[in-house]
């Protein structure tokens, strides 16, 4: 069968899966209260003594030892995630039942890695491993999907990233095996709900992730970027003609075009790009696996479930925590008070302001039915205070913890933490770089 | 009489800026009900941002990225002065229109600057209405010195018919009416720059560069500038305009 005709034969698949689920979409509907919430983090094996086979030997050890219900491999050889199943958190329990959950699931893996004398990386990008045929883990998909990007990649797109003077070469998809995110997976009330619950998401998105960046070294390079793994994922992965950028198509990374209207405008943006897989019975699960937005939502079984993919993973599962009250909090607000939406424009500028600038960046945020452009420490205190209330609303209160959270990381995203460790050189050594990631706690 | 090194010396080549990207885009002023409005001065008052400015007709503003020698900042320049502009405008009930080609009816108010003034007492009123109707992108790429700014500049000029192509959203009208405007708008191939400077006499540019409108012009900023790409709302098409001519000048550079 040729390529086109799977695409064909996935494509008819896909929309009669999101025929039947939009259907029956009174089975996704539950209370607040019964929805759960998981935590996913991808983090990376390694250590500057030991080779790859002892590295990927290592790596499946430890998804051996934590067993497939919190462990999985993923792309770049060297990595595994972390999950948590999902866990009720509005239900009268509170965060500590998933807080639990997520740091064992964390301990073991730490255990394990240490029994190897090896290393865990925890920030989002590998910035060791070379770009250009990195090793990737050796299953269809992860061969398959980078080699369609390198294949159909757009002509003349831009394949150096950096604003600091330094530029790193990011033309190769698997780049995307270094990258390593932190995401946040709350359960929705309905389709419809998921549909507005990621709406918030990408307008409150930037505001945590220019605290939260963590991502900034590439190939032992300072990209000067408070977070390139989206950047560099969106450019590498940009296979638009044309004739897509001048009709202001963006591609299925980050941002879509606007925000989504309904649960069918969802879905059918997925549809609009290639499955590049080839597996009828599940098209909706790849469709949706590769539309690789700052949040998508996905369908699991009965469950309608926002998964805000933005952050990078944290040094500290603690602050990863921290990270996803915040997050949870924010919708929570947003959802209770029927906020009016940023218009789309606006976080397209504050996405970038915070994915380049970090705490350095301006955004604009809503305060007092007034639109502003401020410093983001100020917005993310005006974010926080607001996820605070959304929280009190489904009685968790988190205030203190969510103010000593905010009070380290207004000031300084570890990117900057980072870059201050290495005094700012721009093209540190392999043992610089490794030593300042120990002193900054992103290698354990 | 100019002689070449008083003419060359009116061009800031650095070499510290080689290969940085600036941007410059014209827009319109609209009210609520899609009439035109001259109102360019009033709008920068209003927005007090020297990334904002005027252009001739006061129906039209232009805003400018600082040179940047990466693409994200460019792209994050463009999208923040758009959002300034629009939310600048929104205070004067007007809007930004993005829009290749205005009505042949719109105002011909020009904007209050005695240079403008001049150009008007000196030009038809077809001619003025042309200047007033067109609105553009243009490209500059900073270039170290005046023989690489002529191999960049060639290679451009060399090019002109793809990068009018694909800068297009009016079936040529705007590039017709700009030719209409201009006179000279076809952009030489440069021997040298003794020969720059004979064009730069020849056709009357070689006291004042400005008066240079070839689609590809070798500007006093110390950069050539590409004038043919049209308008669009669209950042990542303008991002993909300068991936296209970083692509054809990567050679010569």
């Amino acid at each position: 069968m040729n390529a086109r005709v799977k695409e064909k034969e996935m494509l008819s698949a896909f929309h009669e899966k999101v025929k039947k689920n939009i259907e029956e979409k009174e089975r996704f509907i539950r209370k607040r209260e019964e929805t759960m919430i998981g935590l996913e983090s991808e983090i990376g094996v390694f250590d500057l003594r030991h080779t790859e086979s002892e590295m990927l030997f290592v790596r499946d050890a430890i998804v051996k030892r934590v067993g497939n219900e919190g462990a999985d491999v993923e792309l770049g050889a060297f990595q595994l995630e972390l999950r948590t199943p999902p866990i009720s958190v509005f239900s009268g329990g509170g965060i500590l039942p998933l807080e639990k959950k997520y740091k064992d699931i964390t301990a073991v893996a730490v255990e394990e890695v240490k029994k190897h004398d090896s290393s865990i990386l925890r920030c989002g990008t590998n910035p060791f491993v070379r770009i250009h045929d990195t090793p990737r883990t050796k299953k269809e998909k992860y061969t398959e999907v980078p080699n369609f990007q390198n294949i159909h990649r757009r002509k003349f797109a831009e394949m150096h990233i950096g604003i600091n003077g330094p530029n790193v070469d990011i033309g190769d998809a698997s780049i995307v095996s270094l990258f390593q995110s932190f995401q946040v997976n709350m359960g929705a009330c309905s389709l419809d709900d998921a549909v507005t619950l990621l709406n918030y998401a990408l307008m409150t998105g930037p505001y945590l992730v220019g605290i939260g960046g963590n991502s900034r070294y590439l190939e032992c390079t300072d990209t000067g970027i408070n977070d390139v793994r989206i950047l560099a994922w969106e450019a590498s992965h940009d296979t638009r003609t044309a004739h897509d950028v001048m009709r202001g198509t963006k591609t299925r990374i980050g941002l879509p075009e606007r925000y989504f209207l309904n649960i069918e405008d969802y879905f059918g943006r997925v549809a609009r790009y290639p499955f590049i897989l080839h597996n009828p019975e599940f098209a909706m699960q790849v469709g949706i696996g590769l539309h690789w937005l700052d949040t998508r939502i996905k369908i699991i079984g009965d469950a309608a479930v926002v998964e805000f993919r933005m952050l990078p993973t944290q040094q500290k599962s603690a602050d990863e925590i921290s990270f996803a009250l915040a997050f949870i909090g924010r919708l929570l607000y947003a959802v209770d008070n029927k906020e009016e939406l940023l218009p789309f424009e606006l976080v397209k500028e504050n996405r970038l302001s915070a994915l380049l600038y970090g705490t350095r960046g301006n955004v604009w945020i809503r305060d007092g039915g007034l639109l502003k452009r401020v410093p983001i420490d100020e917005a993310i205190e005006i974010e926080i205070a607001r996820a605070i209330q959304g929280l009190c609303s489904i009685g968790i209160d988190e205030c203190d913890r969510l103010g000593e959270f905010i009070a380290r990381y207004k000031k300084n995203s570890p990117s900057e933490i980072l870059a201050r460790a290495l005094s700012g050189k721009k093209y540190p050594e392999r043992e610089e770089l490794w030593n300042a990631l120990v002193s900054t706690r992103m290698v354990q | 009489m100019n002689t070449k090194e008083k003419f060359l010396s009116q061009f800031a080549f650095s070499r510290a800026m080689n290969g940085y990207i600036g941007i410059e885009r014209e827009r319109f002023l609209k009210n609520a009900e899609g009439l035109y409005m001259p109102h360019a001065e009033k709008f920068l008052s209003e927005i007090k941002d020297p990334h904002w400015t005027h252009e001739l007709s006061a129906c039209q503003v232009e805003d400018r990225t600082d040179p940047r020698n990466n693409l994200l900042e460019l792209k994050y320049d463009l999208i923040h002065n758009t959002n300034n502009g629009v939310y600048a405008a929104e205070k004067n009930s007007a809007k930004i229109i993005t829009e290749e080609v205005a009505a042949r009816d719109m105002p011909l108010d020009v904007f209050p600057l005695e240079r403008y003034k001049n150009i008007v007492r000196n030009i038809t009123e077809d001619r003025l209405r042309a200047a007033c109707r067109v609105a553009g992108t243009h490209i500059h790429i900073g270039v170290g010195s005046v023989d690489e700014a002529i191999r960049v500049h060639n290679v451009c000029a060399a090019h002109t018919s793809e990068l009018i192509h694909i800068g297009d959203h009016s079936s040529g009208a705007r590039i017709a009416l700009y030719k209409e405007m201009a006179g000279q708008w076809k952009s030489p191939q440069y021997e040298n720059a003794e020969h720059f400077f004979e064009t730069a006499t020849v056709e009357n540019f070689s006291d004042d560069p400005k008066h240079c409108y070839h689609l590809v012009r070798i500007s006093i900023h110390g950069t050539v500038e590409c004038r043919m790409f049209g308008v669009t709302p669209h950042e990542d098409e303008i991002i993909y305009w300068v991936e296209f001519l970083k692509q054809i000048t990567g050679g010569v550079r």
